[in-house]
C-alpha cells in the first residue's frame, strides 16, 4: 500500500529534473525537449512539491538541476495532473497524456528551483 | 600651380576616403569580401561547435535523463549531422540542439519566430513553426530533400 492518494490542485507545485549533461538551458531557458513525452508513455513525470520533503533528495546535483512549475499552467492547458505513486517514490505524478503540444509553454512556465544553476550552465 | 594644388587634394580625398570607408567602388567591394569572408569563418566556427555537441550525445546511455530516455542512435547522429550542415549552409543560425528523450535529436532556431526541428530514431524530420504564445502554428513531416530545397 503506498498511501491515500493527493489530489492535485492548481496552487500546487510540480519538480521535474533537467539533465545538465548535456546541458538543456540554454540563455537562461529549459528547452521545450525536457517536457516533450516518449511514444506509448502514459504522461510525463513530475514530482509534487508537498510530498517531497527535502527537494534535494530527489535529483543528483552532478547531472541535473531542479526546475518548479505551477500545476495551474498544465491544468488551463486541458491536461490532468495525476498523482501516480511508484514504488519507493510516494511524489511521483503525472501531467496524463502526450505533451508534445504544450512542451515548449511548460518550459517558459519552468523557474530552476536553483535560479544559480542559470549562471553556471 | 593650381592644377597642381587641385590634383594633390584630389589624390589625399582619395587616400581620406578609403581610410574613413566612405562609398567608393574599390571600398565596397572589399567590404564585401571581407563580410562574406566573416560570414564563412562564423559558419564554420559554429558547425564545429554544433558536430562537436552532437558527437557527445553518442555517450548518452539509456535513462539519461533519469526518465527513461532513450539512447541516441549512431544512424540518427548522422541525419542530425547533415540537418546541422545543410541549416548552416543556409545561413540558419541553430541557437541549441538537444537530445530527445525518444533518443532523436532536436535543433532550435528563430526565423522571426521559435522554430524547431525533431530528427527521430525512425528517420522522420518534423519542422515546428511557433507563434508567438508557445502554440505550435504547424508542424510538418519533411524529408532531407525537402529540407536542402527550403528557402529559409
Amino acid at each position: 500500500m503506498l498511501g491515500k492518494p493527493y489530489e492535485i490542485q492548481k496552487a500546487d507545485i510540480l519538480l521535474r529534473r533537467i539533465p545538465l549533461k548535456p546541458s538543456h538551458i540554454f540563455q537562461g531557458r529549459v528547452t521545450s525537449a525536457c517536457f516533450k513525452t516518449k511514444p506509448g508513455e502514459d504522461g510525463l513525470s513530475v514530482d509534487i512539491n508537498n510530498l517531497v520533503g527535502d527537494i534535494h533528495k530527489i535529483y543528483n546535483q552532478e547531472t541535473h538541476t531542479l526546475v518548479r512549475l505551477e500545476a495551474v499552467v498544465p491544468i488551463e492547458l486541458g491536461y490532468e495532473c495525476k498523482h501516480d505513486p511508484v514504488e519507493g517514490n510516494f511524489s511521483h505524478a503525472l501531467i496524463v497524456g502526450d505533451t508534445n503540444p504544450i512542451a515548449k509553454k511548460l518550459a517558459f512556465a519552468c523557474q530552476p528551483t536553483d535560479p544559480a544553476i542559470l549562471s553556471k550552465v | 600651380m593650381v592644377k597642381d594644388i587641385s590634383n594633390k587634394e584630389r589624390s589625399k580625398n582619395k587616400i581620406t576616403n578609403r581610410s574613413s570607408g566612405k562609398n567608393s567602388g574599390v571600398e565596397s567591394t572589399w567590404s564585401k569580401r571581407s563580410r562574406a569572408l566573416q560570414d564563412k569563418i562564423d559558419a564554420l566556427i559554429q558547425l564545429k561547435s554544433i558536430l562537436s555537441r552532437l558527437a557527445e550525445f553518442q555517450q548518452l546511455e539509456e535513462n539519461w535523463d533519469g526518465y527513461n530516455a532513450d539512447p541516441i542512435l549512431n544512424s540518427t547522429l548522422e541525419l542530425a549531422n547533415n540537418i546541422a550542415k545543410y541549416l548552416i549552409a543556409s545561413k540558419v543560425k541553430i541557437d541549441f540542439c538537444v537530445p530527445m528523450r525518444n533518443g532523436g535529436v532536436q535543433f532550435e532556431f528563430n526565423l522571426g519566430n521559435d522554430c524547431e526541428i525533431e530528427v527521430h530514431p525512425n528517420g522522420d524530420i518534423y519542422f515546428l513553426n511557433y507563434d508567438e504564445y508557445s502554440n505550435i502554428a504547424n508542424k510538418e513531416l519533411i524529408t532531407l530533400e525537402q529540407l536542402k530545397k527550403h528557402a529559409w
